[in-house]
């Protein structure tokens, strides 16, 4: 494993939906960080967003550009919370959470792709822990 | 020996340091372990995939439980 370089972290600035519409009509680029199949279901529409599924994250945080407002956002808001951490860790400065995420985007009335009811499935599949790594079978 | 258990509190991270805490015992090692929960100080270590483990600074694991032949191998 690589060397650890411990960061005291700056405090991650939150913004609600409607602030975040507000920031992405002046320019600001939304990373949704939900996997592909939720996105799939229901994305957030009517700016300029793009799909780094927190899954994929630790290999493609690069393509997020540092010359530009970048807000971070997921069905809850905790998943972007740990992006938008990854992200200061790694020196961007001009990034963003938004809290709390799909659902409250919809509920404003918000542009969509895909179907406004499948949000309650988006919000269930919302976890922060490593999904993909089993617990030995001396744990279960 | 100082050990941290990052994650935001789930079972996997609790599973964990419950592991941790029997290798010790087993071995009886003097272990001492502390969650790391908060999000911004998980981060901080660099660590995305969570639970993830900190020894002496140091993250040696990460993204799963462990297993108990690497709890073991880092107590030794």
């Amino acid at each position: 494993m690589n060397k650890t370089v411990k960061k005291d972290l700056a405090e991650a600035r939150e913004v609600c939906p409607t602030t975040s519409q507000r920031l992405l009509r002046e320019g600001a680029l939304l990373v949704d960080v939900r996997e592909p199949d939720e996105v799939a279901q229901v994305g957030y529409g009517g700016c300029d967003v793009v799909n780094i599924p927190l899954s994929q994250f630790e290999d493609r945080w690069q393509e997020v550009p540092r010359d530009r407002d970048v807000i971070l956002a997921c069905a809850m808001g905790e998943r972007s919370l740990k992006a938008t951490y990854f992200l200061i860790y790694q020196g961007y400065t001009r990034v963003a959470n938004m809290r709390p995420g799909i659902a409250r985007w919809v509920a404003r009335g918000f542009p969509i792709t895909g179907s406004a009811d499948a949000v309650a499935s988006s919000e269930a599949a919302s976890s922060c822990c490593g999904g993909s790594a089993a617990a030995p079978d001396e744990l279960l | 020996m100082e050990i941290k258990v990052l994650g935001p509190g789930c079972a996997k991270c609790k599973a964990t340091a419950d592991l941790i805490t029997r290798v010790a015992a087993e071995t009886g090692k003097s272990v001492s372990i502390e969650k790391i929960e908060d999000m911004r100080q998980i981060v901080g270590f660099g660590v995305m995939t969570t639970p993830a483990v900190v020894i002496g600074g140091k993250v040696v694991h990460k993204g799963s439980v462990p297993s108990h032949d690497q709890v073991l191998s880092w107590l030794n």
